[in-house]
């Protein structure tokens, strides 16, 4: 992939002519493109990157925003999973396979995932093997099952295994009962048995005259479907998952907020927004209504879950919903901290709201205004954030579990610290509650 | 394909552990869809005399 100007295109190598080909005159490029499954994308008349390789280059349509599946919410993750499993599917169909299986290869585009690897298809020959079964494995089915079995953190693994979660270590996590689950017991664990038997490399194995059929991928096809398919999470009873009920926010006061939320968003009219701390999404909402593209971030997978599932239901297309803790965000990861870029890179947001957030981070975290300030400036031209005052039931929650030793956390710091990165454009008080929503401008242009 | 050079490591590991279970798992796919079949045959023929039935009345 390369980038002339602000423009990403691919190249695709003679090597790869034949596979191309077949991909486009099968008739399997079209129809994954109009089942919404694969990327669309235009072959282009443009120099390519190295040009005694290239066959053709081609300029893909551009995701919103790159997720990695280490923000994605189980429900998320699954939906991938069963999407890449059914284009495997139809690949077969028309007489190819998918080379990998990455969960890399899927990305969210307008509410629903979507495949972006048009160059991992291959020719299907019958009696191979499928090579991305074990990828699949790892990428999906051991993350889903962590996370549906043992805890729905564990798709954290990913962060520190970035070509999915190895099999024995997922065996050795989930619980005993998950063996008597036959299709976990299959792709799990029996495999993890089969890796470790030839890990040390000394055995040889005879694979001469082993075929698989292409009744036996559609089996094992079959099998990891019906598998990924009864993994369940349900959201509920995590710490900020009945966030909204449990509030003394009146519904007025809400109804307040989301009004001014909604003027300032009519008055800077962002390319797009960034919602921290976004809990269930209800304030999102107001930005995607707008046809505004808003990323939805929380650190909380139920509120995420919950988020993602309505917008599934309500075929929202503005809004995604991902896991992110703003005090320790998404790393960069891989070869030279580079092939999955942190969050701070990836920002790339017109608009942040900073809704009911302002005290986590300074009281909670004891961050300092002035450093929260100065982050948000560096991604952000627009800036709607809500002060939270001390007097504030959500406050003294927080203070009740600690000593407060903020006496630095008051209105007119805030102010001051802020003011040094933003202008303040606007503040109103919020009705029935006395908190303020501010609309702020940086200098980053 | 009918050889494989026999260096070991995971990766083909799972490759044969692959053409193991898979004449298995493609056997119960089979079976799945055999029946499949045989149900939705039946499921017409019952359709079509209930058909037939009416029409006798």
């Amino acid at each position: 992939m390369f980038r002339r100007g602000d423009r990403l295109y691919r190249q695709i190598n003679t090597v790869y002519r034949e596979n191309y080909d077949l991909f486009i005159s099968s008739g399997l490029h079209q129809q994954l493109v109009e089942s919404r499954l694969l990327i669309p994308h235009r072959e282009v008349d443009v120099e390519p990157a190295i040009p005694e390789l290239a066959y053709r280059t081609i300029e893909p349509e551009r995701v919103e925003f790159i997720s990695y599946p280490y923000e994605w919410s189980f429900s998320q993750f699954k939906d991938a999973a069963l999407m890449t499993l059914d284009i495997q599917h139809r690949a077969l169909d028309a007489g190819m396979s998918l080379k990998d299986c990455s969960a890399y290869n899927v990305q969210f585009h307008r509410g629903r995932p979507i495949f972006i690897d048009t160059l991992s298809f291959e020719k299907y020959r019958e009696g191979e093997p499928w090579v991305a079964y074990r990828q699949f494995c790892r990428h999906f089915l051991a993350p889903l099952a962590l996370m549906s079995s043992t805890d729905v953190r564990m798709s954290q693994l990913l962060w520190s295994n970035i070509d999915g979660i190895p099999l024995d270590l997922t065996s050795k996590l989930l619980p005993w009962r998950s063996r008597l689950q036959f299709s976990l017991l299959l792709h799990i664990h029996l495999h993890a048995r089969t890796e470790a038997k030839y890990a040390d490399g000394r055995q040889a194995a005879n694979l001469k005259g082993r075929r698989v059929t292409k009744l036996a991928v559609q089996g094992l096809l079959d099998s990891l479907r019906s598998a990924v398919r009864k993994l369940q999470w349900q959201p509920a009873g995590t710490q900020w998952g009945d966030y909204y009920s449990d509030t003394n926010y009146s519904e007025t006061a809400a109804d307040a907020k989301a009004e001014l939320i909604g003027q300032f968003l009519d008055e800077i009219r962002p390319a797009s927004v960034w919602d921290l701390g976004a809990n269930t999404g209800r304030y999102s909402r107001i930005a995607a209504q707008r046809d505004l593209f808003t990323v939805s971030l929380d650190l909380d997978p139920a509120a995420v879950e919950k988020n993602y599932r309505l917008c599934r239901e309500k075929n929202e297309t503005n809004v995604l919903p991902l896991v992110m803790d703003l005090t320790d965000p998404s790393p960069g990861l891989g070869w030279h901290n580079r092939e999955r870029d942190s969050f701070v890179q990836r920002c790339t947001a017109d608009a942040i709201m900073a809704l009911a957030l302002i005290h986590h981070l300074a009281i909670s975290n004891n961050l300092p205004f002035h450093r929260i300030a100065s982050s948000l400036a560096e991604i952000c031209r627009w800036l709607i954030i809500e002060f939270v005052p001390k007097s504030d039931s959500q406050v003294q929650r927080l203070l009740a579990a600690r000593e407060d030793i903020f006496d630095g956390y008051t209105r007119e710091n805030f102010e001051a610290a802020f003011g040094e990165h933003f202008e303040l454009v606007r503040s109103e008080p919020i009705a029935q509650s006395q908190r303020v929503l501010y609309l702020m401008r940086g200098d980053k242009s | 394909m009918t050889e494989l050079v026999g260096y070991l490591d995971p990766a083909t590991a799972s490759i044969v552990f692959q053409a193991v279970v898979g004449g298995f798992l493609g056997a119960l796919l089979a079976i799945k869809m055999y029946w499949r079949q045989v149900r939705a045959f039946f499921v017409g023929l019952l359709g079509h005399r209930r058909g037939v039935k009416d029409d006798g009345e």
